[in-house]
């Protein structure tokens, strides 16, 4: 197939890291996981920096791993585009001779035109003489992903792209990313643990518990299935189709959304934590400006906490304390208020 | 700004230990300057047998520091990347000639590579050469008491340096040779400057393992410190003018060395 | 009271004021103190175990050392009995310092030699073969007395010799010539017994030759006793002693 496909199976004292993964070209697969799931382990087989005692990895019909045949790419003749987390610039080099490093070290024709080339692209240019120490989070990631594309990979491979950003800017490169990422053909693998980066940046999403996949598919099935109660707190995010003006998104079924953005316009993505909406017996009244009458649909109780599945529109994913459950009465067919306020709803452009 | 928060939460009965400290290791310098020959300090560092022991110093203190860096920095590399050289015997071995009474490691030298020495034996034997006694031997002498700084520094800046940028050097296909020397060296050379530097200052210092091993012959193997002892009963202004020397460029070694070192934690 | 001066000494020599003050307590015991240079270490202990076996009640405490060191102690009213120099020059300061109760004979002396490594594997037999090329010689620096004794002996006898090196004492010199990294060292004929190495003998004309001079100190309050010890080195009995250890006879 056209993309990555890797059966993995290595282990590191007592963790076993046991998957199947499918990625494919110019899709951006998102493993979501918590911290110990294997996320790196995962990131480190599929870069050859360390090999798996069972299983096969390929790309594009090219053998990178298997045992079985006595086949290990390392690393440098891989071509795989690894972002680390905190990026990982040489900082004995400037951000141009960064960006050069891979083509030089792969005999690549014209080194500094690529590299050149490719700060253009993700709008860095101007950096280009600066060491890396002069660079702000989101600038040093996009000269990480220019560093990791000027050398031509055959994948593309990022780890916790957004964890070593502030959280103030976090919305921002976020948004960015997104549309950089589409500059690159192959498949294109980003781990994290943030379902934020899954749900605005990825296509398809396979989730990762303890070294197994615990689910995979389409960002949207997953999110509206999840097969575990791990997935459904992290996917059960609400994600809503909208045109953006002023501040206020209209969705495809006419519901309105006050955003905290402003300035956003044209097609977006508003995202809305189950944790953030409240449920109410009675029109509220109050500072939220978004509220609309829903019907509870189905209620889920996973120890202390619910999930609520109400009808709008929106058709809504609530979080509610078990206790909260108890006290609302909450029952299928149930007519009640929910209210977010809009500072708790994030809004990204759908520049796809 | 620092400093004065310093000595507020710094206990005040450490001043006067401290002081004392201070003290021990001032004075006896403070007196070398008091009795130091100033008006005839010319005369005696130009003289013949001076100048023939600065140039001698000059040459195998540099030359000790040079097979240092040819041979240490890799071992140093060796130390911290593979499970072999790390081992305890490896480093106890680097680390012993600081430790070991510089006469030892001269009388060990002799064991090694003195005419009936486990390696100068044959070499005598068979090639006819002999390095006790040569300017050659000297540079070895300072070499062994030297390298340790050397390789010591290097092997921990490598220790504590980023192993993930040299991961991120190999998933851009850079060759092992290639990531040593475009991104293990580059990161560590303000420690390897730091380490030379310091190994040359040991290196100018040495007296027992080169008296031991190489001898004392003006113009040959008489260096500095040597011809500072040498001079010491008989032509005592010159000693101590030669003494004060050696002082005065340790200290500017050491001064500029801090900052070096500073240099390279701010990067 | 002369123990309180010994203890103020003990400062500077702790050994020595522990002898006076032992010297000084017993009625019939007595201690005699004698400073003597390092080369007669050996000669003087036998020395000394012959005549407290000779004086019964008497203890000889021995301190050894430089010459140039110990006779600055004697100058400075170091508590000594007997003083013995290494060199004719250094007891001669003791002399010009009033310090010593009598004009201090020679009592014996030491000349050079050549050591050799036991193997020998350069066949060295001559003073005038440390001239042939290829011999490492080594010299103490003419700054110290061997190397000064070296350089007129080899004056002596006619022979230019270009030595590998320059030692600051003559131990360093014997060590070189036992470890056989030189085939030829020029030393104290009394350091060949200690030392694991051979002898080539020199000339007597020719080898340049250390008087040693011994003598009462003059504040010694046992100049009797002092005076029996000086006598019984420099007689019949002491000379066989340091022959037996290479010395000559004056």
């Amino acid at each position: 197939m056209n993309g990555l496909s890797a059966r993995i199976d290595v282990s590191r004292g007592d963790f076993r890291l046991h998957v199947d993964i499918v990625a494919a070209a110019g899709r951006i697969t998102a493993v979501l996981g918590p911290n110990g799931s294997g996320k790196t382990t995962l990131l480190h087989t599929l870069a050859g920096l360390q090999p798996v005692d069972a299983g096969r990895i390929e790309i594009s019909g090219r053998v990178l791993d298997d045992p079985a045949e006595s086949v290990f790419v390392p690393a440098e003749h891989r071509r795989t585009g690894l972002v680390f987390q905190d990026f990982l610039l040489f900082p004995h080099l400037s951000v141009q001779a960064n960006v050069e490093f891979g083509p030089r070290s792969l005999g690549l024709p014209e080194p500094a035109r690529r590299a050149t080339e490719w700060l253009d692209r993700l709008d860095v240019a101007d950096l280009a003489e600066r060491r890396p120490s002069a660079l702000s989070g989101g600038q040093a990631q996009r000269v990480a992903l220019a560093r990791a594309l000027a050398a031509d990979p055959d994948m593309l491979l990022l780890d916790e792209p957004m964890a070593a950003l502030d959280a103030s800017t976090r919305v921002e490169v976020r948004r960015e990313l997104r549309r950089h990422l589409r500059e690159f053909t192959g498949p294109t693998l980003l781990v994290t643990h943030d379902p934020l980066d899954a749900l605005v940046l990825a296509d398809d999403v396979v989730v990762l518990e303890s070294g197994r996949v615990s689910q995979s598919g389409t960002t949207d099935d997953v999110g509206r299935r999840p097969a575990t109660s791990y997935v459904a707190t992290l996917m059960g995010a609400n994600l809503l189709h909208a045109i953006a003006v002023d501040g206020l998104a209209t969705c495809t079924d006419g519901t309105t959304v006050a955003i905290p953005d402003r300035a956003l316009r044209g097609e977006v993505i508003v995202v809305i934590r189950p944790e953030a909406i409240v449920l109410h017996r009675t029109p509220p009244e109050g500072s939220a400006r978004n509220v609309w009458p829903v019907r509870v649909v189905d209620v889920e109780t996973h120890l202390d906490r619910s999930l609520v599945q109400v009808a709008g529109p929106p058709d809504l994913a609530v979080a509610v304390t078990a206790a909260s459950t108890r006290d609302l009465g909450l029952a299928p067919g149930m007519q009640l208020w929910a209210s977010a306020k809009a500072l708790d709803l994030d809004a990204y452009p759908r520049s796809d | 700004m620092t400093g004065k928060r310093r000595t507020e939460s710094t206990p005040w009965y450490l001043v006067v230990p401290g002081v004392v400290a201070i003290a021990f290791l001032g004075l006896p310098l403070l007196g070398l300057l008091l009795i130091a020959p100033w008006g005839d300090l010319l005369p005696e560092l130009t003289s013949e047998e001076a100048l023939q022991a600065l140039r001698l110093s000059l040459i195998t203190s540099l030359s000790a520091t040079g097979l240092a860096l040819v041979v240490g920095v890799p071992l140093a590399v060796l130390m911290s990347r593979t499970r072999w050289f790390a081992g305890p015997w490896v480093r106890a071995l680097v680390t012993l000639p600081l430790v070991l009474p510089p006469v030892v490691g001269g009388v060990a030298l002799l064991a090694a590579f003195g005419r009936n020495g486990i390696a100068g034996g044959p070499l005598y034997e068979l090639a006819g050469v002999q390095l006790p006694f040569t300017t050659l031997a000297v540079v070895i002498a300072e070499a062994f008491v030297a390298m340790p700084f050397l390789v010591i520094t290097v092997d921990g800046a490598l220790r504590s340096a980023d192993r993930r940028l040299e991961q991120a050097a190999a998933t851009l296909g850079a060759s092992r040779w290639t990531v040593f020397r475009r991104v293990t060296l580059p990161l560590i050379a303000p420690s390897i400057a730091a380490g030379a530097v310091l190994a040359w200052a040991r290196a100018l210092g040495e007296f027992g393992a080169t008296l031991t091993f190489a001898g004392s012959f003006p113009g040959v193997t008489r260096t500095l410190p040597l011809a500072i002892y040498a001079a010491l009963d008989v032509q005592r202004s010159q000693a101590i003018a030669l003494s004060l020397v050696l002082v005065i460029v340790s200290a500017v070694i050491l001064v500029s060395l801090r900052g070096q070192f500073l240099a390279g934690m701010r990067r | 009271m002369r123990c309180t001066k010994a203890l103020a000494l003990a400062l500077v020599a702790p050994l020595l004021a522990l002898a006076a003050c032992s010297g000084s307590s017993g009625a019939d015991e007595s201690t005699l103190t004698v400073s003597a240079a390092a080369s007669l270490t050996e000669s003087f202990t036998e020395l000394a175990t012959q005549f407290e076996a000779d004086h019964p009640g008497t203890t000889v405490r021995l301190n050894f050392g430089g010459s140039s060191s110990l006779a600055e102690q004697v100058v400075s009213g170091a508590p000594v009995d007997v003083f013995a120099s290494a060199s004719r020059t250094t007891m001669d300061t003791v002399v010009e310092a009033g310090a010593a109760a009598d004009d201090a004979p020679t009592f014996t002396t030491n000349s050079m030699t050549i050591a050799v490594p036991s193997a020998n594997r350069a066949n060295l037999t001559s003073i005038a073969d440390l001239a042939k090329p290829g011999v490492r010689v080594a010299e103490c620096a003419p700054e110290v007395p061997c190397g000064a004794a070296a350089r007129k002996t080899l004056q002596n006898a006619g022979v230019t010799v270009t030595p590998v090196t320059l030692d600051p004492d003559v131990k360093t010199v014997l060590g070189r010539v036992a470890a056989g990294e030189v085939d030829a060292g020029l030393v104290y004929v009394t350091d060949i017994r200690t030392a694991n190495v051979a002898a080539i003998p020199i000339p007597a004309d020719v080898a340049a030759t250390n008087e040693y001079a011994i003598t009462v100190v003059k504040a010694s309050p046992q100049q009797d006793l002092a005076r029996q010890f000086v006598d019984f080195v420099a007689g019949p009995t002491g000379q066989q002693v340091l022959a037996t250890y290479g010395f000559g006879t004056p």
